[in-house]
């Protein structure tokens, strides 16, 4: 297993350098004039398209600036922000706990949910229980992101206003427990319910497949009772691909929530990167980028190790 | 006192009726053997006892379990009988067994269900009924996944399972099919005990009857959902009373036979396959097809057995392949493939040619069956007037030929495919397992045809199967597979009733015959293991760990046994230090 982990890590450092290495001739290949002003704006006047070009040494070799480049970013050092003149780091640690804990805690509701409705459906083809539940993950697939927050957003302040819920800014826990709840549930709620919808219908998949299975007839030949061959026979094998895609989704939703956060007023990682691509603000958009980047890598790893715990019949190789 | 009595059963699957007013009755300790056909509604009939039909499946009739009736039980009643009076064991026991889940741990749940015992009582009974199932070093074995079992292991578990809670009523559904001669003779066995360990009224559901000759007290011969015929299973074999029942039997090869009906006529020995020392190692030096030597002459049928894991898949393929071997030699009509260049390689394929197990899986289905003839001929770009001779041939109606492979049977598909083999006019056919999916009558009709089609058309097949009263019937001379070489290679009468390795006799006494009188008579001495990995350390005979005539043999012979690996010479004899001439 920990040859497993290290080669996959090694295969990770590769993409990441890959991602790193395409952000940067994005932006940096080509004369030096022209870079700066691509990075300046195109109304910025010659003098600060002159500081950039000085300060960023585009004056020099394109090897050597990547050489720099690699360097500094090898060292933790994203740069500073253009517009803040911020470093890089602090901008984005600022921003990471808001967007880790809206999708761990959405994660938590719709892995739940989406499972449970997915078993639900599948023990039950065909049945009431069944459509009912598939019209209402057609809805929460086909319901907007920005329409069910705003709609949460009304409901909190002008029918419930007791709850004391209400959109963000973010704060931390270990502030405030009871902020942080209130700030949080409606997002979570909101990120859950549309991805949910996927996972019902994935696990009643997987699952109805599995229910098909000579073991699982066995299983009911042993007498063993309908709820412990759905669970201890069926669901485990049957949770492959929900992994793979929780694995998938977890990996690219860290990289940043947009619509929620700009919903609730998360200032989380979407919103970060937002404003930097629509200030120019070029140092942030790569580090944002790379970051993003590895968490698809390790979410990918984690998936992997986690199927040789479902699956018994699956070597890490 | 009948245990289990059915009357009037009916299973339908919507309009379509499965299974029609079936009425059987079973003893304690009695085995009802239930035969039939694919589709003839046994598995249907007994799946319904258990009431494991899938919801949509309406059954009808009566099922009484010591005077109980089942059928339209409340689910709760019969979960809690199933697994305890009524256990089952299935078919495929690697399906069978749920691959997330330790064995033991899978035997203790059954244990579980049905009594109040604790986890670790109930591990502990688990690895007792390993113990009472032959499973070697039990309480290891417990620990492991049904991935890492063979077969036959499998099949063990599947019976641990199915006796853990001392069954009223014992159903096995084709519980030796997907087995290995050997070992179906061990879990048999196995099967017996079990029997006699419960006391338990025995279902035995399966196509075989050479199995059924050997385990069931009573038959009952089933087709198209009903019962054909029923009786003490001496009589129904001895003295059949119903046509079909008669034309089973008649279809079914036996072993103890000699049926030289279908045997080629002699032609002058031109070999047109010649295997010289032909080695095919995987990674790490594992030699999965070791030093094979062979040839097969024009106009001869050469039957290769063995079981599984024995190699003789790995050979067809480097055969097929063309290609140069490592080492040995390959030639084909007189060529070696070590010097082919690609143009002659492409001539070489069309006088060697392949017919599959499965002709669904080899028949594209979204092409006619003219197409499916045509296109070798348009490969080779020869004319396609000869597909209705082709469809002729092979006895299928050349009007046929704008159909689709799914509209015929499965014994008209394999008709299909060994069409296609012969629209290149081939001397060489490779036939692989070519009947093993079909029914036995259908099969009989099958095995005739490629006889008629040899001795028309003077082919050579190299004949791979793992049912030897077949291969007895069509082959002139057998290569007998051990572990990547051959142990006995002759001709198909002084193999068959003059056995030399001990390899060969063991394999043909686990064949059982389709005569109860004879089968029961005979002594029987499962061989005992499985085939080893080939990964595995070999020095002297790798026949040795399994050898019955091994451990009685005195010290200087066994030595040699040890040290020495026996060689095959020439193209009649074994590769044993000890071969004998003598009967089984
Ligand atoms: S060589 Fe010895 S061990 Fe091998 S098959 Fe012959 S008698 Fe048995």
């Amino acid at each position: 297993m920990w040859r497993f982990v290290i080669r996959r890590a090694l295969f990770g450092l590769l993409v990441l350098w890959l991602v790193a290495t395409t952000v940067f001739l994005l932006f940096f290949a080509g004369p030096a004039d022209s870079v700066a002003r691509r990075l300046a704006g195109p109304r910025a006047p010659q003098e600060v398209v002159n500081q950039i070009r000085d300060t960023l040494g585009l004056d020099r070799p394109l090897t050597q600036q990547y050489l720099g480049f690699l360097n500094k970013l090898l060292h933790g050092d994203l740069g500073t922000s253009f517009i803040s003149q911020t470093p890089v780091s602090t901008l984005i640690m600022a921003s990471l706990p808001a967007t880790l804990w809206l999708v761990a805690g959405a994660a938590a509701l719709w892995l739940t949910a989406g499972v449970t409705g997915g078993v639900i459906c599948a023990t039950a083809p065909r049945s009431l229980r069944d459509r009912l539940i598939t019209v209402t993950v057609l809805a929460g697939i086909s319901l907007p992101t920005f329409v069910l927050g705003i709609f949460m957003i009304f409901l909190a302040l002008s029918v419930f206003p007791w709850l004391g819920l209400a959109p963000g800014p973010y704060i931390p826990p270990l502030e405030d427990i009871r902020g942080f709840f209130q700030v949080m549930i409606m997002p979570w709620i909101t990120l859950a319910v549309v991805q949910a919808a996927v996972y019902v219908r994935l696990t009643r998949g997987s699952m109805l497949d599995t229910l098909g299975e000579d073991y699982i007839r066995t299983a009911r030949a042993k007498g063993a009772p309908e709820h412990r061959v759905t669970y201890r026979h069926g669901l485990r094998a049957a949770l492959t691909p929900v992994v793979t895609q929780f694995g998938v989704d977890i990996g690219a939703l860290l990289g940043g929530v947009v619509v929620t956060e700009s919903v609730f007023g998360l200032q989380g990682l979407g919103q970060l990167m937002i404003r930097s691509v629509r200030d120019g603000d070029l140092p942030v958009i790569i580090g944002a980028a790379v970051l993003a980047a590895a968490f698809i890598v390790v979410a990918n790893i984690l998936v992997d190790i986690a199927y040789s715990f479902l699956d018994p019949r699956v070597r890490l190789t | 006192m009948n245990v289990l009595e059915v009357r009037d059963l009916g299973v339908r699957f919507g309009e379509v009726p499965a299974v029609r007013g079936l009425g059987f009755a079973v003893a304690g300790g009695e085995v009802l053997g239930v035969v039939g056909e694919s589709g003839s509604g046994k598995s249907a009939a007994v799946l319904a006892v258990l009431g494991l039909l899938p919801p949509k499946a309406v059954v009808t009739g009566s099922v009484r379990l010591h005077g109980r009736e089942l059928v339209g039980a409340p689910d709760k009643e019969l979960t809690a009988l199933r697994g305890k009076a009524l256990a089952m064991v299935f078919q495929d026991p690697l399906a069978a067994l749920t691959p997330v889940h330790r064995v033991g741990a899978q035997i203790a749940e059954a244990v579980r269900v049905h009594q109040d015992l604790s986890r670790r009582q109930a591990w502990a009974r688990a690895v007792e009924l390993l113990d009472l199932v032959g499973i070697a070093e039990p309480a290891r074995a417990a620990r492991a996944f049904p991935h890492e079992f063979s077969g036959g292991m499998r099949q063990r578990v599947m019976i641990a399972m199915a006796v853990a809670n001392d069954p009223d009523v014992l159903i096995c559904d084709e519980p030796t099919t997907a087995l290995d001669v050997t070992v179906q003779a061990q879990v048999l066995e196995v099967l017996r005990d079990a029997r006699r360990e419960t006391g338990a009224a025995v279902v035995f559901v399966t196509h075989d009857l050479g199995v059924v000759a050997g385990i069931a007290d009573r038959v009952l011969v089933m087709r198209e959902g009903r019962a054909v015929e029923s009786g003490p299973v001496e009589e129904v074999f001895a003295r059949p009373r119903m046509p079909y029942t008669r034309e089973l039997l008649a279809a079914t090869p036996r072993l103890d036979r000699e049926a030289a009906v279908l045997r080629g006529v002699p032609r002058p020995p031109v070999p047109v396959l010649r295997v010289e020392n032909l080695v095919k190692e995987y990674r790490r030096g594992v030699r999965v097809v070791d030093r094979v030597s062979l040839d097969i002459r024009a106009g001869e049928t050469l039957g290769l057995v063995g079981e599984s894991g024995c190699g003789k898949t790995t050979l067809l393929m480097e055969i097929l392949g063309l290609a140069a071997p490592r080492h040995g030699r390959v030639v084909v009509f007189g060529r070696d493939t070590a010097r082919l260049g690609r143009r002659d390689r492409l001539a070489l394929r069309r006088d060697l040619q392949i017919v599959f197990q499965d002709p669904m899986a080899s028949l594209d289905p979204r092409m006619t069956v003219h197409d499916i003839l045509a296109e070798p001929l348009r490969m080779h770009r020869l004319p396609l007037d000869r597909v209705p001779e082709l469809l002729r041939l092979v006895g299928l109606a050349p009007e046929h030929a704008a159909r689709y492979p799914q509209d015929f049977s499965g014994g008209q598909r394999q008709r299909i495919a060994i069409a296609r083999a012969l629209a290149l006019e081939p001397r060489l056919l490779v036939l692989d397992e070519p009947v093993s999916a079909l029914d036995v009558r259908i099969r009989a009709g099958v095995v005739e045809l490629l006889a008629e089609l040899k001795a028309r058309l003077g082919l050579a097949y190299l004949f791979v199967a793992h049912d030897l009263a077949l291969v007895r019937r069509i082959a002139d001379r057998v290569a007998v597979m051990y572990l990547g070489r051959i142990a006995e290679i002759g001709p198909a009468e002084r193999v068959f009733s003059a056995p030399r390795h001990p390899y060969t006799r063991a394999l043909l006494a686990a064949v059982p015959l389709p005569d109860p009188v004879a089968e029961r008579a005979r002594p029987r001495v499962p061989l005992a293991g499985e085939t080893p990995s080939p990964a595995g350390p070999l020095t002297g005979c790798r026949f040795r760990a399994r050898c019955p005539v091994y451990p009685g043999l005195p010290e200087t012979a066994r030595s040699r046994c040890a040290g020495e690996e026996p060689e095959l010479e020439g193209q009649d004899g074994a590769a044993c230090h000890h071969a004998s001439g003598g009967a089984r």
